[in-house]
């Protein structure tokens, strides 16, 4: 088997991005949901790591997904907090159960 | 080096004292003294802005940011904008337990754009994006603490951060596309392979990266901008929250979302022009209809003012999608700008950023008015409670009335110099039918007429809105609670639209004076774009009989 090249590296990264995208779309766990942000970030994570290392172009793209990795994580607080909440208030975090503000 | 501290110093400022502010909340500072101190670290900052504006750059160095004239126009319009924000919320904030953590989260928000607009590098652009957007969650949060309010906060927070990843997936590919992370080195290797003078098909794009990448930057930044179809949480989240949130939600992210789209589609990805004009006339097209449609449906006044600032945001972007036409067709953009005479009205990208700037003021005194009539834990909901403010409120209502003027368009106001100015980019586009021949672009005669029908649709529901205020007898008595710094935020707001409307010249000259900026040392983009421009605005005929 030959070793993955770039392109492999572009579609992992693509399905992890439709993955997370259809994550978010129908699940209905307010937690379930930020796992499918989580996928997306990834997607995007995983495409700047390939770029990186099958291109000539240093240690940008590794930084960056370091950067976005601790956003991630900065970003997930503030989600259970505001998953917490909702609970505290709904007595469940299911989204669709928010649905007071007329569409 | 040392310039990228010296130019971030205004932002640093800003966000240690913010993290001062929260610091300070643990302690018993009464909650009067907040605001008056936001104010002061306001001030520190434009003190720091000050001192850093003269600072060079070397164009040659590679630097994470780069600041233009222009976006000197912008740093400070930002600090003054929030300003007043500050000022319209001290009165309902003085009684407030978590004043502290409030106004240190609106000055880090602040910091957040003005960090957009000097952001010359990719990453450092997305960690200013997430700067505004984090302290925005928190912010909605501590707004009300009502189911709606609830339901309001998740909603923005889940699809900000999916419009997030989808930007840093669009950066992913213009990572990989140009093998750098820093715009102006971007702009270079773009130029340098697809560029106006390197290809058979200028604009039309030679990588579909590049595509992909634009699509994604496109759906990432209209989140934020609230272009339609990305609009949808907009009027819910804004019912849900009080006045406050909902003016800084139409305007922090607004402004942001356009200077970063400016900065990153507008100037750095040359070559890809043609993709990016059909996308931002599609867009703008949309969004000005749809969001104009809705408003007219709507009871609430903050839905209705929702789907106003969606509707603006169309306006917009009639700018940009001129601003792509203009920067793949330099030679006939030139011819265009001394056929119909610009009349000294500024170029696509410009007459953008001028309608941002008259909106963010305008919308600012509007949400200002609603905070200054709403009592705590009591928001002003239906349009119906804003009757007869002519004669209960008669100052207010005065205020108000020019900022709906200015919104719908009517002449001396700068609502009206904006729209004026996007729709006369719109028709200095041309379009070659034979050798030689010029006629204006059907797709942007068809924009700008969209655009003229859709502000007579805008003026319907402004103008029911002032009619309620004057013509009809008080239901009640209203009895406002915002406290005299609103009042004064939103008669200082009016001022300045006034100012702006009346002396237009003043504005239109700080646009035009970018070009000499963008040739000394003060940019370090090398945009060609930008040198085509100074042509044009050399052959523009000074007199027009």
């Amino acid at each position: 088997m030959p070793p993955a090249d770039l392109n492999a590296y572009l579609f992992i990264a693509g399905v992890l991005f439709v993955c997370g995208v259809v994550c978010m779309a129908t699940k209905r766990n307010a937690v379930g949901v930020l796992m499918g942000v989580e996928l997306v970030l990834n997607g995007a994570n995983l495409n700047f790591v390939a770029f990186a290392r099958f291109t000539p172009l240093g240690l940008d793209g590794q930084v960056i997904s370091l950067f976005v990795i601790v956003l991630a994580a900065a970003e997930a607080a503030i989600a259970l907090a505001i998953a917490l909440n909702f609970y505290n208030n709904h007595l469940t975090i299911d989204i669709d159960r928010a649905d007071e503000l007329k569409q | 080096m040392w310039e990228t501290f010296q130019i971030v110093l205004p932002q640093t400022v800003l966000a240690g004292l913010a993290c001062l502010f929260i610091l300070g909340g643990t302690f018993s500072i009464p909650a009067r003294l907040w605001g008056p101190l936001a104010l002061v670290a306001l001030g520190l900052s434009a003190g720091a802005l000050y001192y850093s504006a003269g600072v060079t750059i070397d164009p040659t160095e590679p630097l994470a940011v780069s600041r233009s004239a222009l976006d000197l126009g912008i740093l400070w319009s930002c600090l003054l904008i929030g300003a007043l924000f500050v000022l319209i919320s001290i009165g309902s904030q003085s009684q407030s337990a978590t004043a502290a953590e409030f106004y240190g989260l609106l000055l880090l928000l602040l910091s957040g754009v003005m960090l957009v607009t000097v952001a010359n590098d990719l990453i450092l652009l997305f960690l200013s994006l997430e700067l505004i957007s984090v302290p925005t969650y928190v912010l909605l949060y501590l707004g009300r603490h009502d189911n709606a309010s609830q339901e309001a906060t998740t909603k923005y927070f889940l699809l900000s951060v999916l419009s997030a990843a989808i930007l840093l997936y669009g950066f992913a590919f213009l990572y990989g596309l140009t093998g750098n992370t820093r715009l102006d080195a971007i702009q270079t290797v773009l130029s340098t392979t697809y560029g106006a003078t390197n290809s058979d098909t200028p604009g039309a794009g030679g990588s579909p990266l590049g595509i992909i990448a634009l699509l994604l930057i496109f759906a990432g930044l209209g989140f934020k901008i609230a272009a339609v179809p990305f609009h949808f949480y907009a009027p819910d989240v804004y019912e849900g929250t009080t006045a406050f949130n909902a003016g800084l939600l139409a305007v922090a992210p607004k402004i942001a979302g356009f200077v970063a789209l400016i900065h990153v589609a507008s100037y750095s990805l040359v070559g890809f022009e043609r993709t990016g004009q059909q996308l931002a006339l599609i867009l703008a097209a949309i969004t000005m209809t749809g969001g104009n449609c809705l408003a007219l449906l709507q009871t609430n006044i903050r839905r209705l003012l929702a789907y106003s600032s969606i509707a603006h945001a169309g306006y917009m972007l009639i700018g940009i999608a001129a601003g792509f036409w203009e920067s793949w067709n330099p030679e006939l953009s030139l011819q265009g700008a001394s056929e119909s005479g610009r009349m000294g009205l500024p170029g696509g990208v410009e007459a953008s950023l001028l309608y941002l700037l008259a909106y963010s003021l305008t919308s600012v005194g509007l949400f200002g008015g609603l905070v200054y009539l709403a009592r705590p834990g009591r928001e002003i909901n239906h349009i119906d409670e804003l009757t007869g403010l002519g004669r209960t409120q008669p100052l207010l209502a005065a205020a108000l009335a020019v900022f709906l003027f200015s919104l719908a368009g009517i002449p001396p106001l700068p609502g009206f110099w904006a729209k004026l100015s996007v729709f006369a980019t719109a028709l200095s586009v041309r379009q070659e039918v034979e050798a030689g021949v010029y006629v204006i672009h059907p797709a942007f005669l068809w924009l700008a007429v969209i655009g003229v029908v859709n502000a007579a649709i805008g003026g319907v529901y402004y103008l029911k809105l002032i009619a309620l205020m004057f013509l009809n007898d008080p239901l009640s008595t209203p009895r406002p609670g915002g406290g005299r710094p609103a009042l004064a935020g939103v008669l200082c707001a009016a001022a300045l639209v006034l100012a702006f409307g009346l002396a237009p010249r003043m504005v239109f000259k700080a646009l035009a004076s970018r070009d000499d900026a963008a040739t000394s040392a003060n940019s370090s983009r090398l945009n060609p774009g930008r040198s085509i421009e100074r042509l044009a605005s050399q052959s523009r005929p000074v007199d027009r009989p």
